[in-house]
């Protein structure tokens, strides 16, 4: 298991090297920052002095030694736009997007899994039926339609709740709603055809015969076989939520990192961009990680394989 | 404080700026409650005011001005002509009508921020309106050489204020077709098209901008970057005339001289043709229902907040 966990820290690690690379050199593909930040009238001396302090008048291979020297003692450099330390701007959004995703995790999981398991055993009913609508729905409905719909109508014209920002528990619910709607389709969905395929087993056929319980043989026996594709797609989509809920923190302006990384894009902030992309790798990573860990605990067959 | 100078006991203790991009969400926070002032699209106007909600108005905040890229040598508009058949085109009205939900005023001036004619004098004079007349464009292609027009790239983006950005760039193209130029729109954002510009790479391509209106200091400093030889890379004029004038400008002292060579400036711009000034732009404020009296302001950048806060 040791090893396991090695191997997959170092194939991590050199993911991010190569990473590290490309983004470094598609930032500065889309073009000079300098247009962005400095006035249309702003002249060449302008824009060479701007270059000169900010550094971007250095060669490219110099820049990007002196960028990852010091990314890994987390000092991913200036906001060209921002003019603070990178590593302060990711401190103050992280937790908010942390927060936004676990929260809408929290909401899904608590739908999904119910929902999920009670169409798998109800197979054909209307239960069945209304998982199955509210499934496409959320897989189908694009996110940024769900949230301005919200806005306009929950929060602007009922005024239910509030539209915008982060303000107590209240100003979750809409943007964790909106994110968590396309993962509770996806798991519930997966969940249920696990389940389906899982209830029709022998094992579960012997345990039944033996006389447990049904709601044992569901909630014990069937679901946690049925749990492992659910796992891997709630794992992939909670560091998806992190780190890249763009849209919805824009409409709902919430200040997590994908707004964060909208904000750098948009103003060709190389360092934002850089360290957005990096920060998003390694969660990605230690997510992943986390995720098989929990299948070799989830699965002893797994566990022993390992 | 509990008591200032110049206004009195504030109407209000603090006063917080809230970065909301999307502009549903920040209508939805007017009608919570949860913001007073919300800057909003022109087509939302109707809307809100309907509702019962204050929509105050920077008059002729911006001048929405097209300019071609230099050099003009080889290009079909280095013959006067062909740029006035381009303004002669264009029904401006119309444009402010449609494009801007009537929020906008023809402009006739290229680069003419207008909160700087008070300051030095100048007033659009009648000759100076170019009337909507696509026959006389065409006859002055014609005229040119170009009775079966030409060909030309109209790079298109949305902009900061201008969020109807490529609908107006579409509305440009239309007109000019019209007349025989065949327009070809190239979306591509304003970083991109800036550098094409500036490196000079696409002569005779067309762009624009909403360009703030200011004072006369500010319309100098911005003739000085824009309409001016030596400053190389911004410069969409290439007249020795203005180059002279503004260089003047610079040496002179006496007020009323300035603004007779800022004045002969605009003038010239405006009979050589030296870009199509299209409108000026309103941009409106809404506010909430218990604000009270508001006046924006025209000065560039300043809405005159601290009049909002005034207990006087």
């Amino acid at each position: 298991m040791i090893r396991f966990v090695l191997s997959r820290v170092l194939q991590s690690l050199v993911a991010l090297a190569i990473l590290s690379v490309v983004v470094f050199v598609l930032a500065r593909a889309t073009g000079d920052p300098l247009h962005l930040i400095l006035p249309m009238s702003a002249s060449e001396e302008d824009y060479a002095y701007a270059r000169r302090y900010l550094g971007l008048d250095r060669p490219y291979v110099e820049q990007y030694f002196s960028f990852v020297g010091k990314a890994v003692m987390g000092d991913f450099g200036t906001s060209l736009r921002a003019r603070r330390p990178v590593s302060e701007l990711i401190r103050e959004r992280l937790p908010n997007s942390l927060r936004l995703a676990l929260f809408a995790m929290c909401v899904s999981l608590s739908f999904a899994f119910p929902l999920g398991v009670l169409a798998a055993v109800k197979k054909g009913t209307w239960i069945d039926r209304t998982a199955q609508v509210i499934a496409v729905l959320g897989q189908s409905l694009p996110t940024f339609w769900v949230a301005i719909v919200l806005v306009e109508f929950v929060a602007g014209r009922l005024q239910w709740l509030p539209a915008g920002g982060i303000a107590g528990f209240a100003s979750h619910i809409l943007p964790g709603f909106t994110v968590g709607w396309v993962v509770l389709a996806g798991m519930m969905r997966l969940l249920r055809s696990g389940m389906l395929e899982v209830l029709d087993s022998e094992y579960v056929k012997l345990a039944r015969v033996k006389g447990v319980v049904e709601r044992r043989v569901v909630w014990l026996h069937a679901l946690k076989n049925a749990l492992i594709p659910v796992v891997t797609f709630a794992g992939i989509y909670f560091a998806i939520l992190v780190t890249t809920a763009i849209v919805v923190e824009t409409v709902f302006a919430w200040p997590g990192l994908g707004r964060l990384a909208y904000e750098g894009i948009s103003s060709r902030d190389f360092p934002v961009i850089q360290a957005v992309v990096l920060t998003t790798a390694v969660i990605v990573a230690v997510v992943n990680l986390g995720v098989d860990l929990l299948y070799a605990v989830i699965d002893p067959r797994i566990r022993h394989a390992r | 404080m509990d008591n200032h100078w110049r206004i009195g006991v504030p109407r209000f203790k603090t006063m917080l700026f809230r970065l909301v991009p999307e502009e549903t969400t920040r209508i939805a926070l007017l009608r919570r409650g949860e913001v007073d002032v919300a800057d909003v699209s022109r087509e939302r106007v109707a809307e809100l005011e309907k509702e019962g909600f204050p929509v105050h108005f920077r008059k002729e905040e911006a001048i929405l001005s097209m300019y071609w890229v230099l050099p003009r040598d080889g290009q079909p508009t280095a013959d006067k002509r062909v740029r006035e058949a381009m303004n002669l085109a264009v029904d401006r009205a119309e444009i402010a009508q449609a494009i801007f939900a009537g929020k906008a005023e023809p402009a006739f001036i290229p680069l003419g921020l207008s909160w700087s004619f008070r300051d030095i004098g100048f007033k659009v004079s009648p000759e100076m309106v170019y009337p909507y007349d696509p026959a006389r464009a065409k006859k002055l292609l014609a005229d040119a050489g170009f009775p079966s027009g030409f060909s030309l790239e109209l790079y298109a983006f949305q902009l900061p204020g201008l969020p109807e950005g490529k609908a107006f760039a579409e509305a440009m193209s239309g007109y000019w077709q019209k007349i025989g130029i065949k327009t070809k729109i190239v979306p591509l954002d304003y970083p991109g098209f800036r550098k094409l510009w500036v490196d000079r790479k696409v002569p005779g391509a067309v762009g624009y901008y909403n360009i703030a209106n200011r004072d006369w200091i500010g319309a100098y400093a911005l003739l000085e970057k824009m309409a001016y030889t030596p400053s190389k890379a911004n410069d969409t004029v290439a007249d020795p005339e203005i180059d002279g004038m503004i260089a003047q400008v610079m040496r002179q002292t006496d007020r009323e001289k300035i603004n007779a060579l800022m004045r002969n400036i605009f003038t010239r711009l405006r009979s050589e043709h030296y870009g199509v000034p299209v409108v000026y732009l309103h941009s409106p404020y809404a506010t909430s229902k218990t604000l009270g009296k508001w006046n924006p302001g025209s000065v560039m950048y300043d809405l005159f907040f601290d009049q909002l806060a005034s207990g006087k």
